[in-house]
């Protein structure tokens, strides 16, 4: 049987897992490049102008990896109101409409539709393996999915605190590579110990006062760092720890499981009072965790979101006055293929620097004039 | 409060008035409630709007909110109902959904919302549900709550009916004194868009009195009726798109592209920011494309110009009647 070429979105780390689950499943995977400049100009020349930065991105990708032969793309759908789960189609549509020829196969949430998802599954597993086989696979490429979000949480937690600038970071490639070099699950754990423990030796000063950031908005662009212009790492060298409200394993346990876990039960709570109804993308998501980072004393908020995202807008509207009654700094980003990476870090800089001021007045009201201790400083 | 002077609910002249104000006006009527509507758009009502929602939302959603800023002083109560689907498969516009909390948390001076939630997807009927929901929330009994929904029913009813004879609704809709506004030509234009967009005339520069000048009839998503949209699905076999206003535009576009021999070109008419319409105005431009038949987006923004916007469509006229002269000749 000729073995087919497929390929898939690219975002964040986790192409790796995808991709071993899809060369597990006798697929030859064509890589989808981390999109840069030239990926986002391929999308925007043929995506309609007012889609969104996501939708451009995925589209320059496919462009990208298309002419090198592709059989299949594997992508995930959704059932709305969010425009996201018609993007595939689109896609398909446009990229057909240029003479590619290919079959999309869209993974829709199990939740939905138990049996489309199992048909689906079958239709990609076309070399026939036994559900035994396919279960431990995805089973192990879970754990590496793990593996790889809890070495960036990691990361994210020492990056405001490193005593050196940059050295994070670039520990951080070295480390990801053992992950991604892992095989069994065996391996993986060991390769998620020593990735951690090295990072763990990165020269930190953990008494430095760092303020707290929460992260919410929409999936694509939180997770894609190369669609939000490396944010968080930005984040980070301001002196800046920052907790994301979405991972992979969070947000596809939370979409897969029947019964939903207790956080996102949570979320959803928190976000009822101003927000009752579920809008279709993060927007609900984005409204609860502010009020859970409000209440778990962070110092502040940023919302990612792609220009035209229409939960989000509606998530924005109402986070103003969340904003206002609780005296709780939120940042909305708005994002397109016009933002620039300067503008952005001017007014990241300005904002941490706003969190900074706030936290060190609390401080010293604390201190009752009391005087701080030296061990004070914002790197 | 039934013994006090009516009380007056507040209902926007814009987003679903074009589509349900026949049931609501039935409705509050047969309660006895007064309905006021905000006036036709103007332009101090898009103004305010711009100034008052957020910079990244579409223009219908500024619309709204200028409508609102102009109701918001004057009545009792301020009617923005969540509806959340009618049908049974699609929703609306998330923006319809987090309508009335888009409001309450951005202006602090109103008067109560009436925020009741429709959702026929949960319920048999969601509509006769929240209609008797409100009128024993605002003091009535059911039985009267039921014959309000009855009366809207009858009004609706008439409105569709008349809808899909070809009246159109142009910045009032009226059941009892309905405007035929279209003229019946050969000529055949499809404009199609959010009936927001389609029937008010200040949004979109009276653009239909244009083409009434211009002796081309117009046929609107709406002269389409449900049941035989319904056999249109639009895009890909795999899905319908999932809004309601989306999918009545794409699939009377389809009705129209199969059962209309003699039409000249198609019109869609979308609003700066809208997120659905992407999706909807590529499909449609390459369907269309694939079938010969000229296509034109016109993007609506509150800077758009009468003068920019009537000459696009003017020159759009003049190409469709030079290429059917020049099919004529050949
Ligand atoms: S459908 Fe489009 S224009 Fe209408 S409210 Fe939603 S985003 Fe705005």
């Amino acid at each position: 049987m000729k073995t087919l070429r497929i390929t898939f979105p690219y975002m964040g780390n986790y192409v790796h897992a995808f991709r071993g689950l899809l060369e597990d499943l006798g697929y030859e995977v064509v890589m989808p490049v981390k999109p840069s400049k030239r990926t986002l100009d391929l999308g925007v020349k043929y995506a309609p102008e007012f889609s969104c930065l996501p939708y451009k991105i995925v589209l320059g990708t496919y462009l990208e990896t298309l002419p090198k032969g592709v059989d299949r793309i594997v992508t995930s759908g959704g059932v709305g109101p969010c425009r996201a789960g018609l993007y595939a189609s689109l896609h398909e549509k446009i990229l057909k409409k240029l003479g590619y020829q290919f079959e999309m196969i869209v993974l829709e949430p199990p939740l939905v539709d138990l049996k489309g998802f199992y048909k689906t599954v079958q239709h990609l597993n076309y070399k026939n393996y036994s559900l035994w086989y396919i279960y431990k696979t995805i089973k192990r490429n879970w754990r590496k999915i793990k593996a790889l979000d809890t070495v960036e949480q990691k990361a994210l937690f020492l990056r405001p605190r490193e005593l050196t600038k940059g050295s994070v970071s670039a520990r951080y490639k070295e480390v990801l590579q053992y992950i991604i070099n892992a095989y069994s699950e065996k391996e993986i754990a060991e390769a998620e110990y020593e990735a951690l423990k090295e990072l763990e030796k990165v020269p930190v000063d953990l008494n430095r006062l760092v303020v707290k950031v929460g992260m919410v908005g929409e999936i694509y662009v939180l997770l894609e760092p190369s669609s939000n212009f490396e944010i968080e790492e930005t984040i980070g060298h301001l002196g800046a720890e920052v907790k994301r409200s979405m991972f992979l394993t969070g947000w596809t346990r939370d979409n897969t499981m029947p019964g939903k876990s207790e956080d996102l039960l949570s979320v959803k709570d928190a976000a009822k009072p101003y927000l009752p109804e579920l809008i279709g993308g993060h927007g609900q998501d984005s409204i609860g965790n502010a009020i859970l980072y409000i209440k778990q004393g962070f110092d502040g908020l940023i919302q990612l979101a792609p220009f035209t995202c229409i939960p989000e807008i509606v998530a924005r509207t109402i986070l103003t006055r969340i904003s206002q009654e609780n005296n709780f700094p939120i940042l909305t980003f708005f994002l397109d293929e016009q933002t620039g990476k300067a503008g952005m870090e001017t007014r990241l800089e300005a904002f941490i620097d706003l969190l900074k001021r706030k936290k060190l007045h609390k401080l010293e009201k604390a201190e009752k004039g009391g005087k701080l201790n030296g061990t004070l400083s914002w790197n | 409060m039934v013994n006090m002077a009516a009380p007056t609910v507040g209902i926007a002249r814009t987003l679903n008035y074009y589509a349900y104000f026949p049931f609501w006006s039935g409705y509050f009527d047969t309660l006895g409630l007064k309905t006021i509507l905000s006036p036709p758009t103007t332009k101090e009502i898009l103004d305010q709007g711009v100034k008052d929602a957020l910079a990244e939302a579409c223009l219908p959603i500024k619309l709204f909110f200028g409508h609102i800023a102009s109701l918001k002083k004057k009545v009792d109560y301020l009617f923005i109902p969540r509806i959340v689907n009618l049908n049974k498969k699609t929703v609306y516009c998330p923006k319809f959904l987090g309508l009335p909390d888009m409001i309450k948390y951005s202006y602090d001076d109103l008067p109560p919302i009436i925020d009741i939630r429709v959702d026929n997807r949960t319920f048999h009927d969601g509509l006769l549900i929240a209609s008797l929901k409100l009128a024993t929330k605002l003091g009535f009994s059911k039985l009267k709550g039921v014959k309000a929904y009855q009366e809207g029913l009858k009004r609706q009813q008439l409105y569709e009916n008349l809808l899909a004879k070809g009246y159109l609704p142009i910045n009032e809709v009226n059941v009892k004194k309905p405007k035929h506004f279209s003229v019946k030509s050969p000529f055949k234009i499809a404009l199609l868009g959010y009936p927001y967009l389609v029937y008010d005339n200040y949004i979109n520069f009276k653009v239909l009195e244009f083409f009434n000048q211009n002796e081309v009839q117009i046929l609107t998503a709406e002269q389409v009726p449900l049941a035989v949209r319904k056999q249109y699905a639009p895009f890909t076999n795999k899905k319908r798109v999932f809004w309601t206003f989306s999918d009545r535009v794409l699939s009377s576009f389809q009705y129209y592209l199969k059962n209309v021999p003699d039409l000249k070109g198609i019109i869609h008419l979308t609003a700066f920011g809208c997120g659905p319409d992407f999706i909807v105005d590529r499909i449609m431009e390459i369907d269309a494309g694939e079938r010969q038949i000229p296509y034109l987006t016109l993007t609506i923004d509150e800077h758009t110009g009468e003068a920019g916007l009537l000459t696009r469509v003017e020159a759009f006229l003049d190409m469709i009647k030079r290429k059917t002269r020049s099919e004529v000749s050949q």
